[in-house]
């Protein structure tokens, strides 16, 4: 339905990837890292604001002419991801287009952190569909798990190395974010792809993730 | 009379709470009327919801005609930042009717709501909130039209208003759940009158019988509808 839900989201994220390429950078893929965070966050933000703009009435309208509260539910959930990827492509095109790398970038790394873009984008907007007050009933509960969820899983890797990876179990259920953010970071030690592991376990988690969650509202409904 | 929808022993219930409705048998035929009275909390809504398919059953079954149509209208209409027409082919862009005949059928149905020259849905009262309510559920032509408690706060020269619209498309074959608990809301439209009392169902005698109030359907309906 008509929202400026978006707005803020968008604006915060325009701001912070022209903060990003402030000064030139020389490595492409370190600082696609850091925009694809951002993009994480900022694809989260979006789909949290699509779940609340939707009064409850309307949902149930929209899903009866849908079909199905499923068909509903998947062109819902298209249309957050298709706002997610107009910002991972933003976030992609924009310091090319601009000319922030001062060593340029190759296609196979511009595809590649395309790729981790649009999965951490993915990610970022599937964490907030199952962490919001659909199923969370209350809000800021709600808005907590989701922003406690999102650190945990980026820093993952880093408390980790503090804690030691006996703990690792502990964090099995985040999303799958801090190995993309890994690989970006250290793109030039890795072989070419890296491991396969890194780029299918998001979309399978994902897709693990989305079955649960239509399971969560269909049932509630 | 086809049966359209039938619903065989069916519950429902939230996460081990208590059944909101259960035992529920109740078969809904084309061009029926039927009224469901009950008092706040009753189950009324959970029971639409489950015929409309917007809720799935946590035991039981139903039943529904292959390619059924089905209109609904909820109790609290949110009041969206569109205007009238604007919504109704929002909608139809779901419902996927091709764009010609959407555009035909919101004209069609502006017409017969005296709905021209209104603003957003924001600032509409109570009464035309409704109409447009009824309106987005009769776009899609439905078999079975799904309405709860659309009296609700509504005066009573646009109760009257309502009903008389409600009864114009049930003449042209469309089956008519209502709920309500204002008195006489069943009056001059409802062939059955049902009562739900701690989420079960049971038939009360109609107080008002009568199908027709011997007006014919407007032209427009005919037209709209394919019924002659």
């Amino acid at each position: 339905m008509r929202s400026y839900r978006y707005f803020p989201p968008l604006l915060v994220f325009l701001l912070g990837l022209m903060m990003l390429y402030v000064y030139p950078a020389k490595q492409a893929m370190p600082t696609y890292a850091a925009s694809a965070v951002l993009v994480y966050f900022i694809s989260a933000w979006i789909a949290a604001g699509f779940m609340g703009a939707i009064h409850g009435a309307q949902e149930h309208i929209a899903a009866v002419h849908a079909g199905s509260v499923r068909m509903y539910l998947v062109g819902k959930t298209l249309a957050i991801f298709a706002c997610g990827s107009l910002v991972c492509f933003t976030a992609m095109i924009y310091p090319v287009a601009a000319d922030r790398f001062t060593n340029g970038v190759s296609v196979g790394e511009w595809l590649t952190a395309l790729l981790a873009h649009l999965e951490l984008s993915l990610l970022g907007g599937l964490a907030a569909l199952i962490l919001n007050r659909t199923v969370i009933r209350n809000g800021s509960m709600a808005i907590f798990c989701l922003l406690t969820v999102q650190i945990l899983s980026i820093v993952r890797n880093g408390v980790l190395n503090e804690i030691g990876s006996g703990f690792a179990p502990l964090f099995i259920l985040l999303p799958p974010v801090a190995p993309v953010i890994d690989w970006l970071m250290n793109a030039d030690t890795h072989a070419s792809g890296g491991s396969v592991m890194v780029w299918i376990g998001p979309p399978v988690y994902g897709a693990v993730l989305y079955v649960i969650y239509l399971r969560i509202v269909e049932r509630q409904m | 009379m086809d049966t359209l929808i039938e619903l065989r022993n069916v519950g429902k219930w939230y996460a081990a709470g208590r059944p909101i409705v259960h035992q529920i048998d109740l078969a809904v035929r084309r061009g029926q009327g039927l009224a469901i009275r009950g008092r706040n909390g009753s189950g009324k809504t959970t029971l639409l919801k489950l015929i409309a398919g917007i809720s799935k059953p946590s035991a039981g079954a139903i039943r529904r005609a292959t390619g059924l149509i089905v209109g609904y209208a909820p109790e609290q209409f949110p009041r969206v930042r569109f205007r009238a027409e604007e919504y109704l082919m929002h909608l139809g862009c779901i419902r996927r009717i091709p764009k010609p005949e959407l555009e035909r059928r919101t004209r069609g149905l502006m017409d017969l709501f005296h709905m021209h020259a209104a603003g957003p849905i924001t600032h509409f009262s109570k009464g035309m909130t409704q109409k447009v309510n009824l309106m987005q559920a009769v776009l899609a032509r439905p078999d079975v039209l799904v309405l709860d408690e659309p009296l609700s706060g509504l005066d009573a020269a646009s109760q009257a208003e309502f009903v008389r619209l409600i009864l114009r498309f049930k003449q042209e074959g469309a089956a008519i759940i209502m709920t309500g608990h204002e008195p006489g809301f069943a009056d001059g439209w409802a062939d059955r009158t049902m009562v739900i009392e701690h989420g079960r169902l049971r038939e009360t005698p109609v107080i008002e019988p009568g199908t027709s109030s011997g007006e014919e359907p407007s032209a427009w309906i005919s037209d709209q509808w394919g019924v002659n």
